[in-house]
């Protein structure tokens, strides 16, 4: 077995040559499976778009953050400080130890970086 | 024979030279992306299948290349964007709520043959998974591959401000671990 001299991981010997020649085929192949399905594809994306532009208009969702069924890493800057705080804290505490921003908010990111508690982003936040 | 990143952009954007090119940028970067995506997933196996993903979205991606951004740095993004999706698909398939995603890969580290490190190396790998994602990756690409500040923030798109933070954090946090117990 190949050693790494990074702590502990291994990999098996000549692991990096076989992947090497493996890797044009699954290509090849992969590529290959697209084309057959992209016509099928085609159509059920469209017929999709469709069924959703009426769902949309019939159905009009509602923002409603109160049952922690929104993932902080999914909205957008603007969205993440619209939220209210009670509905930050809600989400927040859903992803308990974890990031809980975009990328590029500098406030924000010092408010990790700093390691402030909740309570405390909470009252910067109001 | 190493191959400047400026031959092998040319070679990508000839369609003649663009399998060539491909080719020697696999054999250039295949190691250095499969540690880079090791350490985030933990197992050979998820790592193999992750590499693997990442370099067909690279091929499927070289058209649309348009060197904005280093290749090198392209090309990491690529890869942990990749390992973050497994390791959330790998949750999704877990059906036990308590299964996060720090628990999979804990068990992943026990369970994996390829891992023969001793119990301290065993404990720093642990402390690593215990981390949030974003001081995990940072520490990563910090420590074990040495990356600049600046080419960190251009692949996870954060300020360099926040990562010199997040690496600090992470630090204080890998410390605190190990000495425990």
């Amino acid at each position: 077995m190949k050693e790494n001299n990074k702590n502990g991981f291994k990999v098996p010997e000549d692991y990096f040559k076989e992947f090497e020649q493996r890797i044009p085929e699954i290509i090849k192949k992969h590529n290959g499976i697209k084309k057959s399905k992209s016509f099928s594809i085609y159509y059920t994306i469209a017929a999709s778009i469709i069924l959703l532009a009426v769902s949309s208009i019939i159905f009009i969702p509602k923002f409603n953050i109160n049952e922690s069924n929104i993932n902080p890493y999914e909205l957008s800057d603007a969205e993440y400080f619209d939220l209210k705080v009670s509905d930050l804290y809600y989400a927040y505490n859903e992803e308990a130890n974890a990031d809980i921003v975009t990328n590029n908010n500098e406030e924000v990111e010092n408010y990790i970086a700093d390691e402030m508690d909740l309570d405390e982003i909470i009252m910067l936040s109001e | 024979m190493d191959i400047p990143d400026a031959d092998i952009i040319q070679f990508i954007k000839h369609p003649n030279s663009k399998e060539k090119g491909f080719n020697i940028l696999l054999n250039k970067y295949q190691e250095r992306l499969y540690w880079n995506i090791r350490r985030i997933v933990v197992s050979h196996e998820d790592a193999d299948d992750v590499l693997q993903n990442t370099f067909v979205k690279i091929w499927n991606g070289l058209d649309k290349f348009r060197a904005d951004s280093s290749l090198f740095t392209w090309l990491y993004r690529i890869s942990v964007n990749e390992s973050l999706q497994h390791i959330k698909q790998n949750k999704k398939h877990h059906i036990l709520w308590q299964d996060t995603s720090t628990n999979l890969l804990l068990e992943k580290l026990e369970a994996d043959v390829y891992f023969d490190g001793d119990e301290i190396e065993k404990k720093l790998q642990k402390a690593i998974i215990e981390l949030p994602k974003k001081q995990r990756l940072v520490f990563n690409m910090k420590y074990y591959e040495n990356l600049k500040y600046e080419q960190i923030s251009e692949i996870l798109g954060t300020s360099v401000g926040a990562l010199k933070a997040s690496y600090h954090l992470a630090i204080k946090k890998i410390e605190k671990f190990i000495k425990e117990d």
